[in-house]
């Protein structure tokens, strides 16, 4: 959402051939603002900073790029304009060594975003540096997780099961590539990989990996918190929410994609019971006013409350029935 | 008998083996297969055509021992034919004909040491590898990001090459992914026909020699029947499916012609035998001299098994006796 529209991104692929569809719409009426489409994938979601949507891409398909920059490259982040909506148009893209399938972050006038050879780059949003990499950082595997960005700290994981605390200014001094970590920053190693988006919250960084293993990892130097990573049966691709157990304890709800929706006590890692759900969780998950909302792999939206972790709702989000 | 105990341990094994390999199939064949293939794409310059190609004439190379025994025991199956096919001509008018050829038949395997399951039990234990290997390189090189995320359950932990999925599916210009018409020229026309040689070659080198005119016509028209249609197949395959197919193929040729010598593709791998036996069972073998005739029209009696062996050695010093008692009778 942003403002009163809403922007996302679908593609959709027969054999190879794929085509990608960016797109507004209104949030008040749901009418279509404007469709930009391309002949590629995207894989992650749209970040936006004003008119400017960005979002990354594999390849385009030689035969119909047209657009401005280096042609045949394996992936690009994507910047378009779109406050003409009847013609959005493409205002710059940044060529990647391999696809972008990671969502990418903007913050202070600087899109961040990983692709998967593994390079994590930054790219100027602003005057005439807009579109020109600042720097870029090479990590030991792909990079599809969403990075999360928390006071001059980038966090990520990656396919080679390590999750990284990179320093905005020290990667800044030291400009395009300087790879070693250096002051502020750190990795940990885990035994998985990485796709979800990590969580902060209160002075701790929670982290899941695809084969459900969850980490509290201290945010400053990534030591771990608890004794034991919590464990749900599936994969975590989604992102886990915070919210307060009936005895008022802080605790985390953590998204399987294939059972049910685990949960931990955030102080110590100690199992709670979860949300029973029929599905899977791949989205991210999300907390408000007492309730927990989960979209499932069978596209039903269900609710539950967090006191009891009883499930009062289920609407099937194509129809909008009840299921 | 221990011979016997023997193979009755090894049928045990290998259906253990394959019950083992359908109950788990995941775990014992697929999932070894798929981190295979990814370790030999970075063993090979990241080049996942060649860690197809290496992966499958590896798999050929290590089943040779199954394939060898396939090819003696359809040796064997073959050299019989000329004297089976007299045996059911010489019973086919008696009032009890099925039950007699049918126990004549398996007097004629015994004697000869050939197991039917023998040709079957093989190509069995083959098949779950086939498959597997099928699907192991499409799980290896997924098309979409589920399948991609689905691949860090199947890498194991200790695989030094699991960081560097995803892995490139480009080989030699082609998208080993993407269907084999999809692929630039001159891959798109060439790798059908080039399946369809390879596997029309392989087809050509296994082949029994047919003593039934009818199921000779039969053969030979499969013969050219499968790889075309295969050839037409393989446009809607994945261009890596059909390296593999091509590979595989390849190799089994050169494997059978090790085994049975490279005539095999000139259709004289046994000799002459499937034709002269033939013409042999044309002329009528009288009933009496079947079996002695068809060891000498086939000439391979070094394949029938011990008894047969025992009884050439018993017959060829009768041959030797004769003359020397008519030598004598003129003195």
């Amino acid at each position: 959402m942003d403002g009163d529209r809403a922007i996302g991104a679908t593609y959709d692929c027969g054999g190879l051939d794929c085509e990608a569809t960016v797109f507004g719409i209104s949030a008040d009426t749901g009418d279509e603002l404007w469709r930009f489409k391309r002949q590629t994938q995207i894989v992650g979601a749209v970040a936006v900073s004003g008119d400017t949507v960005m979002f990354g891409t594999a390849s385009i398909d030689d035969e119909f790029d047209t657009d401005p920059g280096v042609l045949g490259a394996d992936g690009y982040l994507y910047a378009i304009d779109t406050s003409t909506p009847l013609a959005p148009t493409v205002l710059w893209r940044v060529p990647a060594t391999d696809s972008v399938w990671g969502t990418p972050v903007v913050s202070d006038g600087v899109v961040y975003f990983g692709d998967l050879d593994g390079v994590f780059h930054a790219v100027s949003l602003e005057g005439d540096d807009a579109g020109t990499e600042i720097w870029n950082f090479k990590a030991g595997g792909a990079i599809v997780a969403e990075p999360l960005i928390v006071d001059g700290k980038i966090y990520f994981g990656d396919f080679s099961d390590n999750f990284y605390a990179l320093d905005i200014g020290t990667r800044e001094a030291g400009g395009p590539g300087s790879n070693p970590l250096g002051a502020g920053e750190w990795s940990f190693d885990s035994d998985g990989w990485f796709w979800a988006t990590p969580l902060l919250n209160d002075g701790v960084l929670y982290v899941g990996t695809l084969n459900g293993k969850f980490y509290a990892l201290d945010p400053d130097t990534g030591t771990e918190f608890w004794a034991n990573p919590g464990e749900v049966d599936g994969q975590i691709v989604g992102r886990a929410a915070i919210f307060e157990d009936a005895g008022s304890r802080t605790a985390v709800a953590v998204p399987s994609g294939t059972g049910n929706i685990g949960a931990f006590i955030a102080s110590n890692g100690a199992e709670l019971n979860g949300f029973a759900t029929d599905a899977g969780v791949k989205a991210d998950l999300l907390v408000d006013n007492g309730v927990l909302y989960a979209h499932t792999t069978d596209d039903d939206l269900l609710r539950f409350k967090i006191t009891d972790h009883g499930l009062f709702s289920c609407i099937d989000a194509e129809t909008g029935a009840a299921c | 008998m221990d011979a016997l105990f023997s193979r009755r341990l090894w049928i045990i094994l290998g259906i253990a083996i394959v019950a083992a390999a359908i109950w788990e199939f995941n775990l014992i064949v697929i999932n070894p297969m798929v981190n295979s293939l990814v370790l030999l794409d970075k063993i090979l310059f990241s080049n996942f055509g060649l860690a197809i190609i290496f992966f499958t004439v590896t798999v050929r190379l290590l089943m040779i021992p199954l394939t060898v025994m396939q090819t003696r025991n359809m040796r064997k199956m073959s050299a019989l034919q000329p004297r089976m096919k007299a045996m059911q001509e010489r019973l086919k008018d008696h009032p009890d004909a099925r039950r007699l050829q049918s126990a004549e038949t398996m007097k004629m395997y015994k004697r000869a040491g050939v197991s039917p399951v023998g040709c079957l039990g093989p190509m069995v234990l083959q098949m779950p590898i086939w498959f597997g290997l099928y699907r192991a390189i499409f799980k290896a090189v997924p098309a979409t990001p589920e399948g991609t995320a689905n691949l860090s359950a199947i890498l194991y932990g200790w695989n030094p090459a699991a960081s560097d999925v995803p892995l490139d599916s480009m080989f030699i210009g082609m998208d080993l992914v993407d269907l084999v018409q999809n692929a630039p020229a001159p891959f798109n026309f060439a790798l059908p026909i080039l399946v369809g040689a390879s596997m029309w070659a392989q087809q050509k080198i296994s082949a029994m020699p047919s003593m039934d005119a009818r199921s000779a016509q039969t053969n030979q028209m499969m013969l050219w029947m499968m790889p075309i249609m295969f050839g037409f197949f393989t446009f809607q395959f994945p261009a890596g499916l059909a390296v593999y197919i091509l590979f595989s193929n390849l190799i089994g040729v050169a494997i059978t012609a090790v085994i049975s010598g490279p005539g095999a593709l000139l259709g004289t791998r046994f000799g002459t035998s499937a034709a002269t036996a033939a013409a042999a069972v044309e002329a009528g073998v009288p009933a009496a001299e079947d079996e002695n005739k068809g060891e000498v029209i086939d000439g391979t009696a070094t394949v029938l098994g011990e008894d047969s062996r025992r009884s050439d050695r018993q017959r060829a010093r009768n041959a030797r006796r004769k003359p020397r008692r008519r030598r004598n009778r003129r003195r």
